[in-house]
């Protein structure tokens, strides 16, 4: 294994943009006003890798065409300010230890473990796992058979997976979470919209005191209960509750609980 | 139903392919370009799918109509009985009788709760029955209202 390593002077925003066939990324804590690049992999297809600045974008990946099957690469990148992140990857493990402004991120598997993004946070991944601890802003995730979960949301979160659970903790803004087979799981609703759809996964969302919500409920074969009496008809209440399923069950309850 | 995670899982699958052979950006270009193009026919496919599986659930439920609706651009479907006992307990005659064994303290509080609202206790058993009765805890069909936490 051989190591290549770069280091750039950022005086402005950086962007990072990375795409790995198969291996490890990782972005962490560096010195101020400067970005390392660390780049492993064997020696043949070291020397096969780019890593180029324009302006405050620093782009790492393999050139051009023609390496068939690509080994493992182990990228490491030192950031000394927050980046904006854009990675694609083909089955490579991405773990940003280090606050980021905004992620953008696709792949086909392997496990992304996100600590906090300033901004916003889009990610496609096909069958691994998300884990985020804290986003300031928008959510808009998708994968496959992935499980997703985010500590806290402070903004707008979209959140669609085919088998994969769903596993939120505070989200502050409005909330849509589909699944086929996946668990839905809100600790803590204070947005105003929420909207899940299941087909056969349960959906558990916990709401905070002191608020008022209109309630639509409707599964086919499951279970719905609420911790709170329902009365009167829907609308007319400033919050709004909207939660479908086939088979799966529905529960809204007192936030911790759920 | 949710069609774009299925495209999703297709696009994955797609761009893992085009990862594995190689990294070259050229043939990712033209992969998801021809991806986008395939995009209405995939579509389709997926509404032929979802209208099979209607046809299917029809079969197996009788006694319940099975639509395939479009609903924001996405099909779904939407069950619904047949039977006419399915409507609201308030739209019915009020001709069915119940015996109520009951605690003389709750049914003090019964009792004064019907005056205060100027009614009848069955009047006011059956409107509160039928406002709140199995609602919080119900298998099946919809729950819709306002709740305060």
């Amino acid at each position: 294994m051989s190591e290549r390593m770069e280091r750039f002077e950022i005086a402005g925003r950086l962007r990072l943009v990375l795409r790995v066939p198969a291996g490890e990324v990782r972005v962490v804590a560096g010195k101020p006003g400067e970005a390392v690049v660390h780049c492993r992999a064997d020696e043949r297809h070291l020397s096969l890798v780019a890593i180029d600045r324009d302006g405050d974008t620093i782009t790492v990946g393999p050139k051009g065409a023609g390496f068939g099957h690509w080994p493992s690469l182990d990228l490491e990148i030192a950031v000394g300010a927050p980046p904006d992140v854009r990675a694609r990857f083909g089955s490579a493990d991405v773990e940003l230890r280090t606050a980021v402004r905004s992620l953008e991120a696709a792949g086909a598997s392997g496990d992304v473990v996100v600590g906090t993004v300033e901004g916003s946070l889009t990610v496609r991944l096909a069958s691994g796992d998300l884990a985020v601890a804290s986003v300031g802003g928008p959510v808009d995730v998708v994968t496959a058979s992935g499980d997703v979960r985010v500590r806290q949301a402070g903004g707008q979160v979209e959140v669609k997976t085919a088998s994969g659970d769903i596993a939120l903790g505070t989200v502050e803004g409005d909330c849509t979470a589909r699944t086929a087979s996946g668990r839905v799981a809100v600790a803590r609703f204070n947005g105003g919209r929420f909207k899940g759809k299941t087909v056969s996964g349960n959906v558990r969302l916990g709401v905070p005191s002191g608020r008022r919500y209109s309630l639509s409920l409707q599964t086919l074969s499951g279970d719905m209960r609420t911790d709170f009496p329902v009365s009167g008809e829907s609308g007319g209440a400033p919050a709004h509750i909207g939660v479908t399923s086939v088979s799966g069950d529905i529960r809204i309850a007192a936030a911790g609980e759920a | 139903m949710d069609t774009s995670v299925a495209l999703t899982r297709f696009q994955a699958a797609l761009e893992q392919q085009m990862a594995l052979a190689g990294g070259d950006q050229a043939v990712e270009a033209a992969g998801l370009a021809l991806l986008a193009a395939a995009q209405p026919a995939l579509r389709t496919l997926a509404f032929d799918l979802a209208e099979q599986a209607a046809t299917e659930v029809r079969a197996q439920l009788p006694g319940y109509a099975v639509e395939l609706v479009l609903e924001q651009g996405e099909p779904a479907l939407r069950v619904r009985s047949e039977d006419p006992a399915g409507r609201r307990p308030a739209d019915e005659a009020a001709d069915a009788r119940i015996t109520l064994r009951l605690s003389p303290r709750l049914k003090e509080i019964v009792e004064e709760a019907a005056a205060e609202h100027g009614e009848s206790l069955n009047t006011w058993l059956v409107r509160t029955l039928s406002a709140h009765g199995g609602r919080q805890h119900q298998r099946g069909r919809r729950m819709e209202g306002t709740i305060e936490t």
